[in-house]
């Protein structure tokens, strides 16, 4: 990103762009840490999915294999909000779209 | 903080090409599993009907329990889908498990899980059309027919939920494992070890296991609601 | 085709062009290890379990007929044994009733036999008794006589003489032989 042009084009310190970045980019992170509270949802419902699975192979323990993958699917799907957190998450921290749009590309 | 995929950009022609890390680890893991199923195919004719050596037995254990597994979820008529799983389900597999021989797991980007997911979006559309037809499309207008597109929706967060899930649990293990080794302490000595049985191995398994179990419960109940 | 080296780095996510580039090489890598592992490794090696399975069925069936006419041929021979048991029985009972019959002929035949030699003895002894009975009455009368003659050869006239003789005679009859 070349702030020489930048600066010529909008009329702002390289100061205030930097300013701007961090800004968007402590948001972002900020942001990132908040999308993983996602993961409390996804942890108890795949606990209490988990919890009645033993339930079930306690008392049906001849029907473990069933019960187990039956388990193990819906705790997948379960799991997909707390995915989508996580991806957020990472978005923000690592593919961020937003501080390309405080400072527009050259 | 290396836990991200190295690449080389290439210019060919007017067009600029990523090579990344992603896909020279597939392509290493792919030239492994063809050399692997040709070694298979050589001893096939030496196999006899009482398995001597554990080589068979392993072979004749992972497709067996392959069949077994495209059956018991997609019903007996479906067997052929094991051609297919048997594939994603091995290369899956080598990937997440690629983690321990140093590699950075090619399921750790999302170009590789998006691809395989989209492949299952593929096949549950390809097989809900050839076999529902008219019922396929009808669908798509129940139980009532202005939530079309809350159906199109959720057909598409299928695919999309299928590849994230994958990508964000490998990608969170090679997060975690990348911060743990940037660490400069003696912990870089054993505790990775430890980190690298529970997302390599026990995760890996599991998203393995899981991502092939759901594209089978997705295709199959696709089938299963034009039956 | 010339290809320029441009940059290097490294990305975690990145939502552009360069993506579906990879999710488009990553396609056709799934599919290319899918077809190979497909063709190579699972249909082989599932046919050939199926092939065994088929096979080692139809030697069990196989197997299955070979013991039900091995059944069949053991009832038989069972059946037949049984016969052959029930008929020597028959012949023993047989055999033993003729046996049975012909020791009674030649015991009966023996014990006539005995009954007629016997018979035959008391008869000749019978016979023997009489001669020895008219020897000994010959004898007496002879005796007699020549007791009588020399008794009475100088006083008795024939007549006399003649009713002595008939006296002894008669007396002589009377006498009980002990035999």
């Amino acid at each position: 990103m070349d702030f020489a042009q930048i600066i010529e084009q909008y009329g702002i310190s390289a100061e205030a762009i930097m300013n701007a970045r961090a800004l968007v980019l402590m948001g972002s992170a900020i942001g990132a840490g908040c999308a993983m509270i996602a993961g409390i949802g996804p942890g108890v419902g795949q606990g209490f999915a988990a919890g009645k699975g033993a339930e079930a192979v306690g008392r049906q323990p001849e029907a473990r294999g069933t019960i187990m993958s039956t388990m193990l699917l819906g705790a997948a799907v379960a799991e997909t909000t707390g995915i989508y957190g996580l991806v957020v998450a990472i978005i923000l921290l690592f593919a961020n779209p937003l501080v390309d749009l405080v400072v527009p590309k050259a | 903080m290396d836990f991200g995929s190295n690449y080389i950009e290439l210019q060919l022609g007017s067009f600029t090409f990523r090579l990344s890390e992603t896909i020279i680890t597939t392509w290493i893991i792919m030239a492994g599993l063809i050399i692997f199923a040709l070694i298979v195919r050589h001893k096939l004719n030496k196999f006899e009907d009482v398995p001597k050596t554990g080589f068979q037995n392993f072979i004749e254990m992972i497709v067996e329990s392959m069949d077994n597994f495209v059956a018991g979820n997609m019903g007996e008529k479906y067997r052929y889908f094991g051609n297919w799983f048997f594939g994603v389900f091995a290369f899956i597999l080598i990937s997440n498990l690629s983690g321990l021989l140093g590699f950075r797991a090619p399921t750790a980007d999302l170009g590789t899980t998006a691809a395989l997911a989209l492949t299952t979006f593929v096949l549950i559309h390809f097989m809900g059309i050839i076999t529902g037809k008219l019922g396929y499309f009808k669908g798509y207008f129940e139980p009532v027919p202005f939530l079309v597109p809350l159906n199109i929706i959720s057909e598409i967060a299928t695919p999309v939920s299928l590849s994230f899930r994958l990508f964000g649990n490998l990608l969170g293990g090679t997060i975690i494992m990348g911060l743990v080794y940037s660490i400069p302490m003696v912990i870089r000595v054993w505790v990775p070890a430890f980190l690298h049985i529970y997302f390599d191995v026990f995760s890996g398994c599991l998203q393995t296991f899981i991502f092939v179990m759901l594209s089978m419960a997705f295709i199959g109940d696709k089938i299963a609601d034009n039956d | 085709m010339n290809s320029v080296f441009l940059s290097v780095g490294s990305f975690i996510l990145t939502l552009d062009k360069n993506l579906l580039v990879d999710i488009g090489i990553q396609l056709i890598n799934t599919c290319i290890l899918c077809l190979v592992l497909s063709k190579l490794l699972y249909k082989p090696v599932l046919n050939f379990m199926k092939k065994r399975r088929e096979r080692i069925a139809s030697e069990i069936s196989n197997a299955d007929n070979k013991l039900k006419d091995a059944d069949a041929a053991l009832a038989e021979y069972n059946k037949k044994l049984a016969e052959i048991h029930a008929e020597r029985a028959a012949l023993l009972d047989e055999a033993n009733k003729e046996a049975n019959a012909n020791k009674q002929a030649i015991l009966d035949a023996a014990k006539q036999e005995a009954a007629e030699i016997k018979s035959r003895a008391m008869l000749q002894i019978e016979r023997e008794q009489e001669k020895a009975r008219d020897e000994i009455r010959l004898q007496i009368i002879q005796v007699s006589s020549l007791i009588a003659g020399k008794f009475v050869a100088e006083s008795l006239t024939e007549a006399k003489q003649e009713q002595l003789v008939n006296d002894v005679i008669k007396d002589l009859g009377d006498v009980k032989w002990q035999s």
